[in-house]
């Protein structure tokens, strides 16, 4: 029987882990799509030989593009639930039924994976931390909520916004200003425990410079598209 | 007329029959192409209109008439930079669309082709 959650898997060149991502999923009864955003490495051809149900897009259109790649694909196959993993294996996907029974549980729009509500095993460097606090204090400020982990890219949504993300969806760095966008409209945001890894292949896409760049813009994004 | 207005018409002219040329060739879709054409005769008709930019200038203040030529221009190429971004990002949107309509029908493509092949 169908499930009525898509798991999302958005790939950059993940050939290292993307199969060990791929295997953990496959214990548990959710349907997912892997996005292959234009990878140039061997990540389609892993995805081919190992019949695994995914997308590729002929070019690369950023991580927003992928993701709504998959929130598309979820609006027009009826699914109730989407949720985003990374293809990285930084998510757990033991955390699964947990964010799908809190989800049931709490009823809200959209979900956040937290590393940090409760005590975990993440050590993150403090530079990511630093930023993690400022988008916290952003979006206490120009949105109203509090989010101890607002660049979790871990989250599911329900219908309502898997419509939503379909239509719109950041073109870069989409977790926080989606987040000052549904808040502003009224949707509930909420957050549960999540334990992430240390990422198994492949590079972060956020290094210092973007960093900044990645603040600046979405602080001056979030503003203008909250208050205009 | 002196030398000066000789040559902004003269520039104007040139790019009145560039942007004929590239219409006539399809190499300017409608929209582009007039307002090209429109820019091209508006360079004609300030060339004729050059002595009468000094008063104009002077009523604004500026004492060096060139000056207004160049405040002008730089408006116009702002105007026409805010217009082409707007476009390439209207573009960018579509073009996103179209990849992911082509990832999608791929995905379908390749599923029917399984189904056929467990069929055969």
């Amino acid at each position: 029987m169908r499930s009525n959650v898509l798991i999302i898997v958005p790939a950059y060149n993940e050939e290292q882990a993307i199969l060990q991502t791929v295997d953990q999923l496959k214990k548990f009864n959710y349907d997912f799509v892997v996005i292959n955003d234009g990878s140039s490495d061997g990540t389609g051809r892993i995805l081919c030989e190992h019949n695994v149900p995914h997308i590729s897009l002929p070019v690369n259109l950023g991580i927003g593009g992928a993701v709504q790649t998959g929130y598309r694909y979820a609006e027009r196959h009826g699914y109730d639930y989407a949720i985003q993993l990374d293809a990285d294996g930084q998510h757990n996907p033991e955390d699964l039924r947990h964010l799908i029974s809190e989800m049931e549980r709490l009823q809200p729009d959209l979900l956040i994976g937290s590393r940090f509500l409760e005590k975990t095993n993440y050590k993150g460097d403090v530079s990511r931390r630093i930023g993690i606090l400022y988008f916290y204090y952003l979006l206490r400020l120009i949105a109203g909520i509090k989010v101890t982990d607002p660049t979790s890219g871990y989250r599911i949504v329900n219908r309502r916004v898997i419509e939503w993300f379909a239509r719109d969806y950041p073109v870069d760095y989409p977790e926080v200003e989606v987040l000052v966008k549904l808040a502003r409209k009224g949707y509930t945001i909420r957050e549960t425990k999540v334990e992430m890894n240390a990422r198994q292949g492949g590079v972060s896409s956020i290094n210092a410079q973007k960093s900044v760049y990645y603040m600046a813009k979405v602080t001056f994004l979030s503003l203008i598209r909250s208050y205009l | 007329m002196n030398i000066i207005q000789l040559i902004v018409s003269g520039a104007a002219l040139l790019l009145f029959i560039l942007t004929v040329t590239m219409t006539a060739k399809n190499k300017l879709t409608d929209q582009y192409a007039f307002m090209w054409l429109a820019f091209s005769l508006l360079g004609v008709l300030m060339s004729f209109a050059l002595p009468s930019l000094n008063r104009f200038a002077t009523a604004l203040g500026i004492a060096y008439m060139p000056s207004l030529i160049y405040l002008i221009a730089f408006l116009v190429v702002l105007a026409l930079l805010i217009y082409h971004t707007h476009l390439l990002s209207k573009q960018e949107a579509r073009t996103r669309v179209l990849v992911q309509e082509v990832a999608f029908l791929k995905k379908e493509v390749a599923e029917m082709k399984k189904k056929e092949d467990r069929g055969l």
